[in-house]
C-alpha cells in the first residue's frame, strides 16, 4: 500500500475516474474527468487502466509529500511541477522515493491538470465510481475535495510502468466547435450571428457544475414553458442574456433555452481554456 | 433530423442531433410521459447512455453503437400502462418562521394559515425529478396557490425542506441553493446514495402532506426510516 500527504490542497483538487454513467434519469450527473485527454494519457503513462482514478487540480495545484515510492505523471495545464524544488517534465513518468515533495504553483496555460498515480487509488466508489460529486457527496475522499493534511492511500499494480517521456503541445484553441441546440431557432437574427462573431471568456464564476460566459448578451425570441433536460456541452441561455455551458457535475435538467452545445469530443478543449481568455464559437453543423 | 415515431400508439416527434443524443416529443401534451421515459429506461438499450424524462420530452444521450437500425429498436419498447400508482403520505414540519411567507401571503392573498390548509388539502403527483439528485416536482396546486419563484435565489437551502415554485410543490433531498418559496420540511430521507433505486419516489406517485408536530420531527430525524415504512405506521 502506498500513500502520500496533502501538504497544501490548491485551490480545488479532486479525485475523479471516467464517472457513473446511466443515472441521469435519477437526476445524478455522472461527474469525472474534465479533460479526458489529459487524464487518459496519465494513466497510459503509469500503466493504469484508463478509466481509473486519478487526482484533478483546478487552476492552482496542491504540494503533495509522499511517504512511498512511487509512480506518477502530470499532465493536461502546465502548473509548474517541482519534485523537491527541481522543475519536472509533464506527460513523462516519473520515479518518487519516499519523503519526496511534489509542488506546483498556478496553471500557465490550461487550467485542469491530472496527477496518475501507478495503481488503485483507495477509497469510497458509490455507484461503481471513485468520482467525487460534491453536492451529494459522492466518490472517493468521503465527497470532499482534498484537504490539507488529507493521506491519500493506493495498492500499487505488481508491473512497474516503463519510463516514458512524451513530447506534446498545449492546445489552447480560440475556437470551440458547436452545434445547433434544441432552441437555436429561439434566438433572434441578431443573436445568431453574434453567437459565432462575438468574442466570448469564462468568468471565474465557474465551477465543475458549469461555466459562465461573458460577452455580448444573447437574445431569445421567448423563454421555455417547462424544465427540458441537459447534458454536459449544452450551452443554455439565462434571462442574463451571458451563456452557461453545463459540465460534467451539471443539472440534469434546467428552465433556458439550449441553444447550441459543444459535442462531447470538444469538451475537454473548452474544460482547459484559461479564465477570461478571448475565445469564438464556430459552428459545424 | 427531425422524423417521427410511435410508442404504444402515442405520436412522438423525433429530433436526432447527430450521433450525440435524441430528444422525443409527445406531439400532443401527455400526463404520462413518465412511464414511457421509465419503460426506456428499464430496457437498458445498448445504443443509450443517459436517459432524461421532463414533463414535456424524453432526452437520450447515445453512444458510439448508435446505428440507423436503433430507431427500430426504440419503437419496440413496450411500456405496461396498467401500473397502479403508489400513494403515500409525506410528513412536513410547517416552517411558520420562514421568511418566505411574506411573499406567499401577498401573491395569492391568503394569510398564511389559509396558504397551509389549502396545500395540506391538495393532492399531489410526482411529475419529474431533477435538477439535482432527490429534487421532486410535484404538480397538484390549484393555480390560485402557485407562486412564482424568488428573483434573487437564497444561497443555502436546507436538506429536506419543502417549497412552492410557480405551479409545483418542490423537495429538496440535498442542501443546495434555491429560489423556490420555503413554507416547511420533511425528517425522511428519499435519496439513497449507495444502491439503486437512487429514490424511494418517482413519476407518477400520488402524495399528499402530512403535517407533524416538531416531537415527530425530531423522533423521524434521529430514527430514519423510509417514505414506505412511515406510510406503514399511519
Amino acid at each position: 500500500m502506498g500513500s502520500c500527504k496533502i501538504i497544501k490542497p490548491g485551490l480545488l483538487s479532486t479525485i475523479q475516474d471516467s464517472g457513473r454513467k446511466g443515472l441521469r434519469y435519477y437526476a445524478l450527473p455522472a461527474s469525472g474527468y474534465l479533460d479526458t485527454e489529459a487524464a487518459h494519457l496519465a494513466h497510459m503513462l503509469v500503466g493504469n487502466k484508463k478509466e481509473s482514478a486519478l487526482i484533478e487540480c483546478n487552476y492552482i495545484g496542491p504540494t503533495i509529500e509522499f511517504n512511498s515510492q512511487a509512480y506518477l505523471a502530470l499532465t493536461g495545464a502546465d502548473m509548474q511541477w517541482a519534485i523537491n524544488k527541481e522543475p519536472i517534465q509533464l506527460n513523462t513518468t516519473h520515479a518518487i522515493n519516499p519523503g519526496d515533495v511534489l509542488s506546483s504553483k498556478i496553471a500557465l496555460d490550461g487550467i485542469r491538470a491530472y496527477i496518475a498515480i501507478n495503481g488503485t487509488l483507495s477509497g469510497n466508489r458509490h455507484f461503481g465510481s471513485a468520482s467525487t460529486y460534491l453536492p451529494a457527496g459522492l466518490g472517493c475522499n468521503n465527497g470532499t475535495a482534498l484537504q490539507k493534511g488529507e493521506i491519500i492511500m493506493w495498492d500499487e499494480h505488481s508491473e512497474k510502468p516503463a519510463l516514458i517521456s512524451i513530447k506534446k503541445e498545449n492546445k489552447q484553441s480560440e475556437l470551440i466547435r458547436i452545434k445547433r441546440g434544441p432552441e437555436y431557432t429561439l434566438l433572434t437574427e441578431k443573436s445568431k450571428t453574434a453567437l459565432i462573431e462575438a468574442h466570448y471568456l469564462v468568468t471565474t464564476d465557474s465551477n465543475r457544475m458549469g461555466a459562465r460566459l461573458d460577452g455580448e448578451e444573447l437574445e431569445t425570441t421567448r423563454s421555455l414553458q417547462a424544465s427540458v433536460a441537459t447534458l454536459p456541452g449544452f450551452i443554455q441561455l439565462p434571462p442574463s442574456g451571458k451563456p452557461i455551458v453545463v459540465l460534467q457535475d451539471g443539472q440534469t435538467t434546467g428552465g433556458y433555452p439550449r441553444i447550441a452545445y459543444i459535442p462531447e469530443e470538444e469538451l475537454s478543449l473548452f474544460n482547459q481554456l484559461a479564465f477570461r481568455k478571448p475565445f469564438r464559437f464556430q459552428l459545424i453543423n | 433530423m427531425s422524423t417521427s415515431l410511435q410508442i404504444n400508439s402515442i405520436d412522438f416527434e423525433l429530433q436526432v442531433f447527430d450521433r450525440d443524443f435524441i430528444l422525443m416529443k409527445p406531439l400532443e401534451a401527455l400526463n404520462d410521459l413518465h412511464l414511457i421515459g421509465k419503460a426506456i429506461y428499464k430496457e437498458n438499450l445498448q445504443f443509450v447512455e443517459e436517459v432524461i424524462c421532463t414533463e414535456t420530452e424524453i432526452c437520450l444521450k447515445l453512444n458510439e453503437k448508435f446505428t440507423t437500425d436503433s430507431i427500430e429498436t426504440l419503437q419496440a419498447v413496450n411500456p405496461t400502462t396498467n401500473s397502479i400508482a403508489r400513494e403515500y403520505k409525506l410528513p412536513i414540519l410547517i416552517n411558520r418562521e420562514s421568511s418566505d411567507w411574506a411573499e406567499i401571503e401577498s401573491v395569492s392573498g391568503l394569510t398564511s394559515n389559509q396558504y397551509i390548509q389549502q396545500v395540506l388539502s391538495s393532492s399531489f403527483m410526482v411529475s419529474m425529478l431533477g435538477f439535482l439528485p432527490g429534487f421532486l416536482y410535484m404538480k397538484g396546486l390549484e393555480k390560485h396557490l402557485h407562486i412564482p419563484r424568488k428573483k434573487t435565489p437564497s444561497k443555502k437551502v436546507k436538506r429536506g425542506s419543502i417549497g412552492i415554485g410557480g405551479p409545483y410543490l418542490g423537495l429538496y433531498s440535498l442542501e443546495s441553493p434555491g429560489g423556490w418559496n420555503i413554507i416547511g420540511e420533511t425528517p425522511l430521507k428519499i435519496l439513497n446514495t449507495t444502491a439503486l433505486p437512487l429514490l424511494d419516489l418517482e413519476p407518477g406517485d400520488k402524495i399528499k402532506l402530512k403535517e407533524i408536530s416538531q416531537q415527530t420531527f425530531s423522533a423521524l430525524e434521529n430514527n430514519p426510516i423510509t417514505i414506505e415504512e412511515y406510510n406503514g405506521l399511519l
